[in-house]
């Protein structure tokens, strides 16, 4: 790679590795994991730096690799192992009656997040913290836009009973 | 921003979680992946190129008509025929399968009845005991000639090791039958027995082929010219015609000669 494509790629590496981060951390639930993730998505962009579109699709890719990077984490069987044992700690999640203002302990959310199919716990980290549009989130998924809104829909429902959250609140 | 949003960007908060890797552990990271893949890629090529070279190499040297470095073949093989002038096909190949699996696949066929018992059939059933004087053929196909201990009876066995639908050609012949002697075993194949001890090298030329094949020799007198699928429907190489059989000895003198009293038919001319 020659030092101008290099400098550039170590700009967006510093401005969107923490975001990546916090995106994988949200499909995992592990820092450590989600640092790996968010490392191979972008050693993967810079593999593919010279040939990929630097516009809007940056994003979207870099996105697209690190859901893939914790995709695969997870089929990996010591991780199915640790997934699944996750999965029942967040069944026994209590509900909190009075909203969000009373959920202050995150872990509850992430593991909250957990208990998602992982089809819909990526679409509602993608639409909802990655602010990825509808298109964008089928690109990175690889599904149609239909199966974007409907896992999403079936995700929040889901995740709003798990918080007990009422149905919708905006501000 | 929704209620979801506000608790995701809050369970996301990572004030407190500093990277433990720089941004320059990422791109050297990148440098070393681009590096490994670059590797890769060469490696790859290079390996290709080799197996090209290789590949016409080998088959350079071993189309017919070509000429063989000295040494290069396990039998004395002309690439020429002196006395036709016609181009010498190889020998087929030399079954990779070793000896007692060839005899466990034919057991198979060893024993089922057959329609038309003979007097001269008394070694009993086939087993390791025998051995296995000629084999051709590869992976899939093989075909061998056995021979009882006694050495009074021979088997033909031909099997195609195929996984959807194997199949298999089998049959005893005696060896000492007078009549058959320096001809064929078997009238539709071209496969001989009993040729003089000493010969080495036999060369089998079919009328309107362009070619002189030259069989695989095994012990005993037996060789062979290789697989024949029938079931598939290949037709024998060259006009069915009868066979002139030559058989030579060491040194390069010809101790046989003769042509075969019937006609057979040919399995394809092996090509390397």
């Amino acid at each position: 790679m020659r030092a101008r494509d290099e400098t550039e790629f170590t700009e967006f590496a510093a401005v969107t590795v923490r975001r990546l981060r916090r995106t994988a951390y949200l499909m995992c639930g592990d820092w450590h994991r989600a640092e790996d993730a968010a490392q191979d998505a972008l050693v993967k962009v810079y593999r593919r730096w010279n040939r990929i579109d630097r516009g809007d699709s940056l994003v979207g890719y870099a996105h697209k690799a690190v859901v893939t990077a914790v995709l695969d984490q997870a089929r990996r069987p010591w991780r199915r192992e640790h997934l699944d044992v996750l999965g029942e700690v967040v069944e026994k999640v209590p509900a909190v009656p009075d909203g969000a203002d009373a959920i202050h302990d995150r872990a509850v959310v992430v593991e909250a997040l957990a208990a998602l199919p992982p089809g819909q716990r990526a679409c509602v980290v993608l639409r909802h913290y990655a602010d990825l549009s509808v298109e964008q989130t089928a690109a990175v998924l690889n599904v149609g836009t239909g199966a974007v809104k409907s896992q999403t829909s079936r995700g929040l429902t889901r995740l709003r009973d798990l918080l007990a959250l009422p149905e919708r609140t905006s501000s | 921003m929704s209620d979801i949003e506000k608790l995701l960007a809050a369970a996301s908060d990572d004030a407190d979680q500093p990277l433990q890797h720089s941004v320059d552990d990422i791109v050297r990271r990148g440098r070393r992946s681009v590096r490994r893949r670059r590797i890769a890629t060469a490696s790859t090529v290079a390996l290709t190129a080799a197996a090209i070279v290789g590949g016409v190499t080998t088959w350079s040297a071993t189309r017919p008509g070509s000429m063989d470095p000295a040494g290069s073949s396990a039998s004395p093989v002309a690439a020429v025929d002196a006395e036709t002038r016609k181009a010498i096909a190889p020998a087929p190949p030399v079954s990779p399968l070793d000896d007692s699996t060839i005899i466990e696949k034919c057991m198979v066929y060893d024993k089922m009845p057959t329609w038309d018992p003979k007097p001269w059939n008394k070694p009993g059933v086939l087993t390791s005991r025998w051995h296995v004087a000629v084999k051709t053929g590869d992976a899939h196909t093989v075909k061998a000639i056995l021979v009882a201990p006694d050495r009074s009876i021979g088997a033909y066995c031909q099997i195609k090791n195929d996984s959807k639908a194997p199949s298999g050609s089998y049959g005893r012949f005696p060896v000492t039958d007078p009549s058959r002697n320096g001809t064929v075993f078997r009238a539709g194949y071209a496969d001989g027995l009993n040729v003089p001890g000493d010969v080495r090298k036999i060369l089998v030329e079919v009328p309107g082929e362009a070619v002189v094949r030259q069989a695989l020799m095994g012990t005993d007198g037996f060789y062979t010219l290789g697989t024949q699928d029938r079931s598939t429907g290949v037709k024998p190489s060259g006009e069915p015609g009868k066979p002139r059989i030559r058989g030579y000895a060491a040194d390069g003198s010809k101790i046989l000669d003769r042509e075969l009293p019937f006609v057979v038919g040919l399995p394809p001319i092996p090509e390397r």
